[in-house]
């Protein structure tokens, strides 16, 4: 080859190489979003895969619901989607226009043109379903062989278990039996149970014939309710597992096997499911593996599924055999550790049930509704929780049944209300909506996670995509987080909405990285109001570009006379030693849970001090903060295994995105230990409880904390948008809805709602009754029990106006800056601990605080 | 005569544009990663972090900026204390090291490793030597010193240099030793002939030769000197002791603030003093 063929040749590869590169830098994003949809796996009603490239749409979007309607027109489409919710947008005082312009006018050219080329359709819509009147307790529930549902639980009113029967698929329930009638007794109360097909029910309850004062064993009986509905008492005969415990009778979990046959696992005891004759008693078989730890079990698909705290063991029905074929299942499962965290003893984290066909399991947790067949390769997405309730943080899981007519029921409890949840296929619905925001914050956060459930169950036709930052399961921080978060906005990929908390607010808003969201306030204010001295913390040149939507109130606890005695951090310490010397026998003056968390609920209360008026860090206020903390631990007498747990200066693993500021213990004050405690009130609920434990030790009052000018409030969930959003309208929408009355009454512990309507409903209706029972036994050291329970009624209309006039005179946000807070937590924590002294503790946090502050 | 001059032109540009073919995909390759991107910097110092222009305010806001001249001093110093060391260190251990026939080839290893190690475990390392509770105190403590946590006091510069000169020390001694290596033999047998002493001989004959090497050295370490860095941020975090507080982590945290307007003023400023610098060595050199 000649040179000149050599050098002509070198040119075309090097044009070749730099076209190469140009073209793979200029990649269409919109490809790779495309692909990204075919991952998600869709299955339609009758069990067959549709993917996002409508390859298969065409022939599923004529398929007919089980109600046999048929509708192509999208104004119909858009009618039924909202009646399957049960939003009222007049409780909110606000109208429901339907979905954005920008939505309709897409809509409108899809409707001409037809359905957009590239959207899939059909996929489970959820409906809530009527209850039983009355039922104030879920149990189990089943179909029978007629089709009828069945629902066993428990009646407060009647103060029997019942029975319930619905012959019209869940619209309305009449009730079959009262166990009090059928057995004879009074206060039957049903812990655990399963409907037979045949219309008989195994149930499991405390002896209501029994007058024993102790509880034991044989407290608990078990017998059949028979297609009669007759009693049938039946002894089971347990083997000897060594539990004798007062528990030990209790069937945490029944499932009916077969017609006459009943899986069992007890609360305690052996790690075991027991298969037993529903009828004689008799133990047919066990299903256990040596050392493994069983929670609870589930049926289905011929397999039982153990579920322990790591793991899921399948094993054989028939043969009893552990079943390897299921380890797709049981390892997709077993991947998210919140699958398998049993919370309470009524509701699971998982439940299952049996498909239509051998082999076919559906299994429903927080992310959703999902379908394996035995033996297979893959798990389906049948149902998004992200597009459900399944999502929302209030949900737990009772039991999962699959209908006839392909539909899937959930017995549910959201907060403290049972709800059935009716999912059915809809053919005409967009397997995923057009229309997806991206909320961003960087801890987990479950008032964001409730909030995003309800505004996708009343707004269908968005996909509200919820984005952690640190997610606690890797190591990355707060700094690399928002390293993360700010390389995607700029590069113009950002999340439409964020939660900044923790994150430099003043930073973003002098770049105008955030849109001022006043008309949207304005609007919440024009309807319900709001409290604008909590939402304006933030306010900028006269616009409002980070607006909290919840706040904490930091108050300081003890008895009426002490109080009066503290104005401010340094009388809080004097005021202590004093305490002090006047009684030198009590274990704590001032309570401290741990070095770290009661630092850190001090510093809440006290850190708009820390900053002169001309932005600079006050060295004096922070040594005196120091020196004050570090006397107030000081003044405590603890046992070394207490030490042991005080003496924590760090964040624990797993405790990020946790507030443990908001724990206000009363446990020493009951127990006439503790002379002053401080924390932040966060909820109409825990203020409410203080009250009552306040009324029960009395003499005990409450105050904001007094340690600087001004009422110090902690601004939580501050909200905002993105002015590089290219949603907009969905993002106000999502805000809007966020500081709607709805919203705001939904409190997850998030901090008090800055809606005054919220706050209303928040602080409850006037107490007629206790909102609940609580107490506690505690074993002092001396080895003395002290036995404490009391009722927590509702706020007087005294105690709510108190709070409530407190709210008002709130003027002082505190700094929420998190580079500032660690700053000043970590060193303070230190010192506390001996580590350093306080001049080198002021020392660093100066030194630190004066090079944040000059970038 | 004109002819051959005229095809030897020909030959000599054809060689000239066939050496350019060749050099075309590395250059496309820094263009594009390194060019192109370091073009688009420029372009935001002079502009918002949404990108409406602000002429030199950001230069302004910079040049006044506390944390900046601190950074900006702090590894000034750092770099004129640590590459004098170093260039001298690890000179003085190649120059001894060329003698060494038995141990040579193990003492080159032993002086690479710490190359070897990744900064992770260097940094476990420094934590286990020079924290409040650290192998350090506890030595010291023998003689009745308090503990002292080194990573956040004044002594932090100086672990910071230690950490430095330890790290690099092996890839500077292999560099003098191929430059060494160049020197021809003989030279150093004619001065020994001639009566020259050890020292005579280093100053005359060993360093005037090592000059070509020492530019390149120089470069070399002054680059490296910035990657110290990483071990600070991963022993001290984004707020480490101010006299270890250097141009990244000003970097690293207006970033996680998102104040891109400044750090890209900042970044043309430092990108323009270390070219200066360059240039200088290199006509330092050139003259010589």
């Amino acid at each position: 080859m000649t040179r000149k063929i050599r050098g002509r040749c070198a040119v075309l590869l090097a044009a070749a190489l730099l076209l190469g590169t140009v073209g793979g830098c200029g990649k269409d994003q919109k490809t790779g979003s495309e692909e990204a949809q075919v991952d998600v796996q869709q299955t339609g009603a009758d069990g067959q895969q549709t993917g996002a490239d409508g390859q298969q749409t065409e022939a599923d979007a004529q398929q007919t619901n089980a109600e046999g309607q048929q509708t192509d027109d999208p104004q119909d489409t858009e009618r039924e989607l909202r009646q399957d919710t049960e939003y009222d947008p007049a409780a909110d005082g606000l109208e429901y226009a339907g979905p954005p312009a920008s939505m309709q006018e897409k809509e409108k050219a899809d409707t001409t043109s037809g359905q957009s080329a590239d959207a899939a359709m059909g996929r489970y819509m959820e409906r809530e379903l009527a209850v039983p009147e009355g039922m104030s307790m879920f149990v189990a529930f089943g179909t029978l062989e007629d089709g009828a549902l069945r629902v066993l639980g428990q009646s407060k009113a009647l103060n029997s278990a019942c029975v319930w029967d619905s012959r019209d698929s869940g619209a309305s329930w009449e009730t079959t039996y009262v166990l009090n009638e059928v057995m004879g007794a009074e206060n039957t109360y049903c812990v655990s149970g399963a409907v037979e097909p045949d219309g008989s029910l195994f149930l499991c309850m405390p002896d209501p014939y029994a007058q024993a004062e102790e509880e034991t064993m044989e407290n608990y009986i078990y017998g059949k309710i028979l297609p009669d509905g007759t009693w049938q008492q039946t002894d089971l005969a347990f083997p000897d597992d060594g539990s004798d415990d007062m528990m030990s009778g209790y069937l945490h979990k029944v499932i009916c096997a077969e017609p006459g046959k009943i899986f069992v696992k007890k609360l305690t005891g052996a790690d075991c499911i027991y298969l037993f004759d529903d009828t004689t008693g008799e133990l047919l078989a066990t299903y256990n593996q040596e050392d493994a730890y069983v929670d609870y079990f589930e049926k289905a698909g011929g397999a039982i599924y153990a579920f322990g705290t790591k793991d899921i063991l399948a094993f054989d029905c028939a043969t009893g055999e552990q079943r390897a074929e299921d380890a797709v299942l049981t390892e997709e499962i077993a991947s998210d550790q919140r699958n398998l965290t049993v919370i309470s003893s009524d509701t699971f984290p998982t439940v299952m049930c049996d498909g239509a066909q051998d082999g076919e399991v559906y299994y429903a947790t927080r992310d959703g509704i999902f379908r394996y067949v035995s033996g297979g390769s893959v798990v389906e997405q049948v149902v998004d929780g992200n597009l459900s309730s399944l999502a929302k943080p209030s949900v737990m899981l009772y039991s999962l049944q699959s209908l006839q007519d392909g539909a899937f029921l959930l017995a549910v409890r959201d907060d403290s209300s049972i709800k059935f949840l009716r999912y059915l296929y809809d053919a005409s619905a967009p397997t995923v909506p057009d229309t997806k925001l991206r909320i961003y914050s960087l801890n987990e956060n479950k008032q964001i996670r409730q909030a995003v459930s309800m505004f996708q169950a009343r707004n269908p036709h968005y996909y509200v995509n919820y984005e952690v930052g640190m997610s606690g399961q890797d190591a990355v921080t707060a700094s690399d987080a928002l390293r993360t978060l700010n390389t995607e906005i700029m590069a113009g990929s950002g999340p439409d909405i964020l939660v900044l908390d923790g994150m430099p607010i003043q930073s973003y808003i002098e770049r105008g990285i955030l849109q001022d969201i006043s008309d949207v306030v304005q609007e919440i204010k024009d309807t319900d109001g709001l409290y604008e001295n909590i939402t304006n913390a933030y306010e900028t040149d006269g616009g409002l570009y980070a607006v909290p939507s919840r706040f904490k109130v930091p108050v300081v606890v003890g008895d009426p006379d002490i109080l009066a005695q503290i104005t401010s951090l340094t009388s809080l310490g004097e005021t202590a030693q004093k305490l002090r010397e006047e009684d030198p026998d009590i274990q704590e003056i001032v309570g401290f849970s741990n070095i770290y968390w009661t630092v850190r609920t001090y510093y809440e209360a006290y850190s708009a001090g820390l900053l002169k008026e001309d932005g600079s860090f006050d060295g004096e206020e922070l040594e005196n903060f120091i020196r004050q903390m570090k006397t107030l631990l000081e003044l405590n007498h603890y046992s070394d295994e207490q030490a042991g747990a005080v003496y924590t200066t760090t964040l624990q693993e797993g405790e990020e995105g946790y507030d443990f500021t908001s724990i206000l213990s009363m446990t020493n004050f009951f127990l006439g230990e503790e002379k002053i405690e401080q924390a932040n009130l966060n909820s109409g609920f825990q203020l409410q409880n203080f009250l009552a434990a306040a009324e029960k030790i009395g003499p005990i009052t409450y105050h904001t904390t007094p340690y600087m000018d001004g009422n110090v409030f902690v601004p939580c969930l501050v909200m905002g948008v993105s002015s590089q959003s290219a949603e907009q309208e969905g993002a106000k929408e999502f805000v809007r809805f966020l500081f709607s009355q709805s919203a705001q009454a939904e409190n997850q512990s998030g901090g008090f709602p800055v809606n005054r309507a919220g706050m209303a409903e928040e602080l409850g209706a006037a107490p007629t009754e206790a909102v609940s029972g609580t107490g506690f036994t505690y074993r002092k050291e001396d080895g003395t029990m002290v036995d404490v329970s009391y009722d927590v009624m509702g706020l007087s209309d005294e105690e709510k106006e108190n709070f409530l006039n407190i709210v008002e005179s709130l003027d002082t946000p505190a700094l929420t800056d998190g580079v500032v807070e660690d700053l000043v937590t970590t060193q303070t924590a230190e010192c506390l601990a001996g580590h350093l002294s306080v001049e080198d503790a002021v020392h660093a946090i100066e030194q630190k605080m004066n090079l944040y502050l000059q970038e | 005569m004109a002819k051959r001059t005229g095809r030897h032109k020909r030959n000599r540009e054809r060689r000239q544009w066939e050496g350019l073919v060749f050099l075309l995909p590395s250059l496309t390759g820094v263009t594009v990663f390194i060019l192109l991107p370091f073009a688009d910097v420029v372009r935001r110092s002079f502009t918002s972090v949404l990108g409406a222009f602000t002429g030199l305010k950001n230069y302004q806001t910079v040049l006044h900026n506390s944390a900046f001249l601190r950074a900006a001093i702090n590894t000034g110093k750092f770099t004129a204390v640590c590459i004098p060391l170093l260039l001298g260190i690890s000179l003085l251990a190649a120059v001894l090291l060329q003698g060494q026939k038995k141990l040579g080839s193990a003492l080159k290893s032993a002086y690479l490793l710490p190359m070897a190690i990744p900064v992770a475990s260097v940094v476990l390392l420094w934590k286990v030597l020079f924290m409040r509770n650290g192998l350090l105190n506890g030595f010291l403590a023998w003689f009745g010193a308090e503990p002292v946590d080194w990573m956040n006091s004044g002594s932090a510069f100086y672990v910071l240099v230690f950490s430095y000169l330890w790290k690099n020390l092996g890839y500077d001694v292999i560099l003098w030793l191929a430059g060494l290596a160049g020197i021809p033999e003989e030279i150093y047998e004619a001065a020994r002939v001639d009566g020259a002493g050890e020292w005579r001989i280093f100053v005359s004959i060993t360093m005037p030769n090592l000059l070509p090497s020492l530019y390149t050295i120089a470069v070399l370490s002054f680059l490296n000197s910035f990657k110290a860095f990483r071990e600070a941020y991963l022993v001290a975090g984004d707020y480490p002791h101010e006299s270890i507080y250097l141009m990244q982590h000003l970097f690293n945290n207006w970033f996680r603030d998102l104040a891109l307007d400044k750090m890209a003023a900042a970044a043309v400023l430092t990108a323009a003093v270390i070219l200066a610098l360059v240039l200088i060595l290199q006509r330092a050199w050139e003259r010589e």
